[in-house]
């Protein structure tokens, strides 16, 4: 299935979404500068605290006033203000692509819509697509006016394999980068389970934002009689007979993923937020920004 | 319960058949749909679990399995018909006609067919079956099988005979010594007298199962009566007449073995007469040429008897008046040597006519009959020698005495009358009843035997004494009668059922559950079925059942 620019850009779509903010608490030393809070101290205009003058600062940074009274030499220290990087991860695997409309859609939306929420806000932004191996789609970088080349590399995407979310993060972890939001976009169906996925995101140094693309029918399919389910990754199949005592097995299974999830968000400190994708998106996102912001713990 | 299409064995057998199938059914691999799914993972999961529990691997719908089940066997048993035994004490008689008339066209095959197709719808333990043909038999009896139907029914085919279903109700009238219920189920188009329906018990109703009519069934033609009578010219020949359907008719005639050569005279339209044939003993038949529908009716048969002239020895003595009517009746020959009957005295042994003076004989008229003469006899031999037309009175008053007719046994048959009876003297021998008297006594002395003038299906033999007249010959063919004597019985009614004039319809059956007396249940099967079909419809849509 290809998909075309027209299908993952609407203008007015990122255009109500420039009031949006995503905001860290502080964000790890040596970015570039930019308007999230840092946890260095430098040329920024909000007083941070004072400490005693070392050889060699700034003299423009004494405080005389104190100096007189205490006769001391201290310095004020202000905050530095600088860029959270934001790594995107947009699943790519076959699953996405499969259904009427395709997962890949809302996730392909949402990765740009999460981007242009950071480039606008001066954050420096990369994208990992992942499926049954991570790939660099787009290198991290900033500038609010990339959004449509953007645009355009996120189309260019072709549909992956199986989802490996192990091979995903080790892929990000040999990058090197430096610490930030990861945003992982996916359905989250690993063959392997949820302990592999929930294994795998426990390497990761980043913090966390779990975006999950969910169907209602993905916990309560329409499925009856006898059927042979074949799994459009792995290419297995499975003969099942539906009836009432397999599919309120099939909702346990599923209640226990959607669980081990959840458990693993909750003591990770993480963020999560699932997208129907059968739903508009932007009212979904807006719920993760309250009061227009979303903060990063 | 009772079940009207098929017998119980059946049924079972039938129902033990669709669990199997559907069982069968339920075994089969599955051809699965296929459909591809963002991931098996949870499926996975819960089939796993499932599959430890599934005790038959392949057998996996067992409520599914009985649901079906009780659905098919449901319908199978709606089918079947079953029945309320209704009132138990209510007996069905199927009779099946086996009269001559069945035979035209498929009419018997077609009846058999509804019979075969009725009797199952009949409670087994509250109906019979009976063939009515020249006898009455049983084929089914109370509680057995209608499966055993088709076998007693092989062979079976329309018999020469007729009125075979007014024999068979005759014969339960008389069996049915209760206030039983019973509906008599007439299954072929015999007739039923009025007669007959009246002697009937009330508690016994006719139904008559409704047989579609063979068209064109009157167009068979055919021999109505055979009868026959001493020749007027020749003792030892009779003459034969019988009766034909048609006006117009050629015959071919049979004595015996051989064709015999004979012109039958015409007398009115359709009766014919054929004089001078022979009697030897042997049998003679006459067959209607030409093609019919029925061919049972087509040809006729009669016995006829042995006759030759009986060898009369005359005494000397004999009155000139016994001379006479000896020498003027053709069946006597006069002989010297060995007579078969004498008339006067001196031969021993030998049946005689004898005279007595009234001073040694009390009796007028003393008649000796063998020690081994039935009762009966002797009181047939009053009419038989013409007894009745003698003027008694008239004797009594020429003689002064008293006429007096005795009976007495003895070695051998012997008539004594007194001698003053034989002259002029009295009127005897001018009375119109002494050569009747005499020609009579000599036949019967001789032991000849009148001619049966007519022998016909279903009727007494006319001949018969009171005690033997019970027997009729119930068929077209050699028979013996009380006496041990062969005899054969011609087809002398109309095999076909006419026309009930003056009686009422024997009402058609309508309805088996009119006789039966039973409910149907088929309604409310029906509506089970329909609720259970609707309960997998739901069970279907929860997802309960595949």
């Amino acid at each position: 299935m290809a998909l075309t620019k027209s299908q993952i850009f609407d203008p007015a779509f990122l255009d109500s979404l420039r009031h949006l903010r995503i905001v860290a608490r502080r964000v790890p030393a040596g970015g570039r500068f930019a308007e999230q809070r840092s946890v260095d101290s430098g040329g920024g205009i909000d007083f941070k605290d004072f400490r005693p003058y070392s050889p060699g600062d700034d003299f423009r940074s004494i405080d005389w006033n104190i100096y007189q009274r205490l006769g001391k030499v201290f310095l004020r220290l202000y905050e530095e203000l600088e860029d959270l990087p934001l790594y995107l991860m947009p699943d790519v695997s076959r699953s996405l692509f499969l259904e009427d409309p395709p997962r890949i859609i809302s996730c392909l939306r949402t990765t740009l819509a999460l981007a242009s929420i950071s480039l606008n806000h001066h954050d420096t932004v990369g994208v990992f697509s992942f499926s049954d191996e991570g790939t660099t789609a787009w290198r991290p970088q900033s500038g609010a006016n990339k959004i449509m080349l953007l645009a355009d590399r996120l189309a260019s995407l072709k549909p992956g394999g199986v989802t490996n979310f192990g091979k995903a993060m080790r892929h990000l972890q040999r990058l090197n980068l430096r610490r930030g939001l990861v945003v992982i976009v996916s359905d989250f169906f690993d063959p392997q389970g949820a302990p592999a996925v929930v294994e795998a995101l426990k390497t990761l140094r980043h913090r966390l934002l779990l975006v999950q693309l969910v169907k209602a029918s993905d916990r309560e399919p329409e499925l009856a009689g006898d059927v042979r389910l074949v799994d459009c990754e792995t290419g297995l199949a499975e003969d099942v007979s539906v009836t009432q005592r397999v599919r309120d097995r099939y909702v346990q299974s599923y209640d226990r993923f959607q669980a081990s999830l959840t458990n693993f968000v909750r003591e990770r400190g993480a963020g999560m937020l699932q997208i129907d994708v059968e739903q508009p998106i932007t009212a979904q996102l807006v719920n993760l920004f309250q009061s227009g912001s979303y903060a990063v713990r | 319960m009772s079940l009207a299409q098929v017998s119980p064995l059946v049924f079972w057998l039938g129902l033990i058949g669709l669990a199997s199938v559907l069982f069968a059914l339920q075994c089969l691999r599955v051809r699965h749909r296929r459909i591809d799914v963002v991931t098996t993972l949870f499926w996975s999961e819960a089939i796993e679990e499932s599959r430890a529990r599934v005790l038959f691997k392949r057998f996996r719908h067992p409520w599914s399995y009985l649901l079906v089940l009780a659905i098919a066997g449901l319908i199978w048993l709606a089918w079947a018909e079953p029945r309320s035994t209704g009132d138990s004490d209510r007996e069905s008689v199927l009779l099946v006609d086996g009269s001559a008339g069945m035979a035209l066209g498929s009419r018997f095959e077609d009846t058999l067919a509804l019979l075969k197709r009725d009797v199952v719808r009949f409670p087994t333990a509250q109906r019979r079956v009976f063939w009515c043909g020249g006898d009455t038999r049983l084929l089914l009896d109370r509680g057995e099988e209608s499966i055993l139907l088709e076998a007693r029914l092989e062979g079976l085919r329309p018999e020469a005979t007729s009125r075979g279903l007014e024999r068979a109700c005759l014969t339960l009238a008389r069996e049915l010594q209760d206030d039983r219920e019973v509906d008599l189920v007439l299954y072929g188009d015999g007739t039923i007298d009025q007669a007959v329906r009246d002697i009937l018990p009330d508690s016994m109703a006719l139904h008559r199962a409704a047989v579609p009519p063979e068209p064109g069934k009157d167009v068979n033609q055919g021999i109505r009566a055979l009868g026959m009578t001493e020749s007027n010219a020749d003792f030892e020949a009779v003459d034969l007449y019988f009766r034909t359907s048609i006006a117009e008719a050629n015959f071919s005639f049979h004595l015996g073995d051989q064709p015999y050569a004979g012109e039958a005279m015409a007398l009115d339209p359709g009766e014919w007469l054929l004089r001078g044939v022979p009697a030897r003993g042997e049998a003679f038949s006459v067959r209607l040429l030409g093609n019919d529908a029925l061919s049972v009716d087509d040809s006729a048969s009669i016995q006829l008897p042995f006759r030759e002239r009986i060898r009369v020895g005359l005494s000397e003595d004999a009155p000139a008046v016994l001379r006479q009517l000896v020498a003027g009746d053709p069946a006597l020959q006069v002989v010297e040597i060995g007579p078969a009957v004498a008339i006067g005295t001196g031969l021993e042994g030998v049946p005689s006519l004898q005279w007595t003076s009234s001073e040694e004989e009390g009796d007028a008229f003393v008649f000796v009959v063998k020690s081994d003469a039935g009762a009966g006899e002797a009181d047939d031999l009053f009419v038989r020698l013409g007894m009745n037309q003698i003027d008694a009175t008239g004797l009594a008053q020429a003689s002064g005495r008293i006429i007096r007719l005795s009976v007495q046994q003895g070695e051998t048959r012997s008539v004594r009358l007194w001698e003053e009876l034989l002259t002029g003297e009295f009127n005897l021998t001018k009375s119109a009843a002494f050569p009747l008297f005499v020609a009579q006594a000599i036949r019967w002395l001789a032991e000849v035997e009148p001619v049966d003038p007519y022998v016909s299906v279903g009727e007494a033999h006319p001949l018969l004494t009171a005690a033997e007249s019970v027997y009729a010959p119930p068929r077209v063919g050699a028979y013996r009668d009380g006496d041990g004597m062969e005899r054969i019985a011609s087809l002398a009614e109309d095999p076909l059922p006419v026309a009930e004039e003056g009686t009422a319809e024997i009402p058609r059956l309508e309805t088996l559950a009119s006789a039966v007396g039973g409910q149907p249940w088929m309604t409310w099967l029906i509506l089970i079925v329909l609720v259970l079909l609707g309960l997998e419809w739901v069970l279907f849509q929860k997802g309960r059942v595949p």
